[in-house]
């Protein structure tokens, strides 16, 4: 022990030593730099699918059919008919709930936490909506969010709330799937050219409001709306999707120098407007649903090249969601 | 780090975030160049990390996070350095000029150098959590926070690296100490 205390003290000692100015003309450098970065005010990490070339990419397409159809076919209902829009089962108001009791969160340190999530346990999200109809934020309400890890691999950001997942060679450098609830004011009526075409006056405030509303939104390829449960509360669930190898290089941009994308949600937390951006392949199972009259998007985003089990696993989450009175706050009257 | 200038940066006021650049470039580029013990890389992971974190500042959730947060952006750059060059074999002291001949708990420059060989020879990885904790004085749980992983997984890196620290300092301790008597 006392041994181990001495190496940490002679390392940290050692650690002292050596440079740590930065060079004035590395400082100056960067704020040259500054004006030809645009920043990124995406939900959505810069992708490396985009570098791959053709052949790469006919060889993943081709993967992902099969394994499209392999998980199609498992997904079949014993009883024949016709499997659902997505690759994987989500609530319905037809499902049963979880199996498995939620345990009660106990631990303050699993509130609004950032880092790797622990399987099999419960963490909390609180963050109240913005008041404003036109934006868009990660928020939850009034009250707070509560779910399940289901397995390793997922992990909370600084940057947003997300319950992500990165598998090691997928398409995105942050994440290949994600969960985050979203606060939805507004849409853009053209998800290429979406630029200037925020809907006057906004989405009304209803679940069937926003469902339909992108449902019909201009260029990216939408399911109709289907009836859905999250946490207890009834709401409308749309798949949203980017073809593969769509051409965006005519799309509008978040600004000078960034790569054109899709736009579908008017996002603001105080810095302006901003699109929801999506990407090429891009899948996004929405379930708008409303808590105690504030109306909330679950998004649940996938690259291509996901397994079943990641998939199933996101499935999970969604599934474990449950909404709650915040412990600090009134329950709301009925 | 004062909250409403990281507010203004992230609204894009260039002269908010240049203020910033300021306050931080010397701590970013201390534990640049601690992980990568080369200042010519550290110089170009600094840099790199600073355009990361104007790029992706608006992104950031929680201002009081600004710190923790660089770090994380920080040590990917350096994990990116580390991934192009690839120069990490040369076993060559790289200590200033200007350093203290002795510094307080640090025997001799025969520990400086077996330090730096055992401190070369650990991984990327290992690297940036003895830095974390043992420079920046960071808790484990921090250190996980700013990694992206478990706290396991730092305890155990941490363990591994010092177990290597501590193998090199013993290593060539009793042939080298009879040399500089000599």
């Amino acid at each position: 022990m006392s041994a181990d205390r001495d190496v940490s003290r002679i390392v940290r000692s050692w650690l002292e030593e050596g440079v740590s100015a930065l060079p004035d003309r590395v400082l100056d450098t960067v704020l040259d730099q500054l004006p030809a970065t645009p920043q990124r005010r995406a939900l959505w990490p810069v992708r490396r699918f985009r570098e791959m070339n053709n052949a790469l990419k006919l060889a993943i397409a081709a993967l992902a059919v099969v394994v499209v159809a392999v998980v199609g076919i498992n997904l079949l209902p014993k009883s024949g008919g016709v499997a659902g829009p997505g690759p994987s089962p989500t609530p319905s108001p037809t499902q049963s709930p979880p199996p498995t009791q939620i345990p009660s969160p106990t631990s303050a340190s699993n509130v609004n936490f950032t880092g790797t999530y622990v399987a099999g346990s419960t963490y909390v999200i609180e963050e109240p909506c913005p008041p404003a109809v036109s934006a868009s934020a990660y928020c939850v309400g009034a009250g707070r969010m509560t779910f399940t890890i289901p397995a390793a691999g997922w992990y909370a950001p600084l940057e947003a709330w997300r319950i992500g997942k990165d598998i090691p060679g997928g398409g995105s450098d942050l994440f290949d799937l994600y969960v985050t609830p979203l606060f939805v004011g507004n849409i853009y009526t053209d998800g290429c050219h979406w630029h200037g075409s925020e809907r006057i006056p906004a989405v009304g405030p209803t679940v069937d409001d926003l469902a339909t509303a992108l449902f019909t939104q201009a260029g990216p390829d939408a399911s109709p709306p289907t009836a859905v449960t999250v946490g207890g509360h009834a709401g409308k669930k749309i798949e949203l999707s980017i073809p593969e190898g769509l051409d965006m290089t005519t799309c509008d941009s978040d600004s000078p120098g960034s790569d054109p994308h899709f736009g579908r949600f008017v996002f603001d937390r105080g810095y302006g407007a901003h699109p929801y951006l999506h990407g090429d392949g891009q899948h996004n199972t929405m379930y708008i649903v409303d808590v105690d009259g504030t109306r909330l998007v679950i998004d649940a985003m996938y690259l291509p090249g996901v397994s079943a089990a990641d998939h199933a696993e996101q499935d999970q989450i969604v599934a474990s969601i449950r909404f709650e009175s915040s412990p600090a706050s009134p329950a709301p009257s009925p | 780090m004062d909250a409403e200038l990281i507010g203004r940066a992230q609204r894009g006021d260039e002269e908010a975030f240049a203020s910033l650049a300021v306050a931080a470039g010397d701590r970013l580029h201390a534990v640049a160049f601690r992980i990568l013990r080369d200042t010519d890389l550290a110089e170009d992971a600094s840099q790199q990390a600073l355009l990361t974190i104007w790029r992706d500042l608006p992104q950031l959730r929680d201002p009081a996070r600004f710190d923790a947060w660089s770090y994380r952006l920080l040590v990917r750059a350096c994990y990116a350095e580390g991934r192009r060059t690839r120069r990490w074999a040369p076993n060559v002291r790289l200590l200033p000029a200007d350093e203290p001949a002795v510094a307080e708990g640090l025997s001799s420059v025969v520990d400086r150098d077996q330090l730096e060989r055992g401190f070369r020879r650990l991984s990327l990885d290992h690297r940036a959590v003895v830095v974390l904790h043992h420079y920046l004085d960071l808790p484990l749980d921090e250190v996980a926070e700013v990694l992206g992983v478990p706290v396991g997984t730092v305890r155990s890196r941490l363990h591994h690296a010092m177990r290597g620290l501590r193998a090199a300092l013993e290593a060539d301790a009793r042939p080298a100490a009879q040399e500089v008597a000599q």
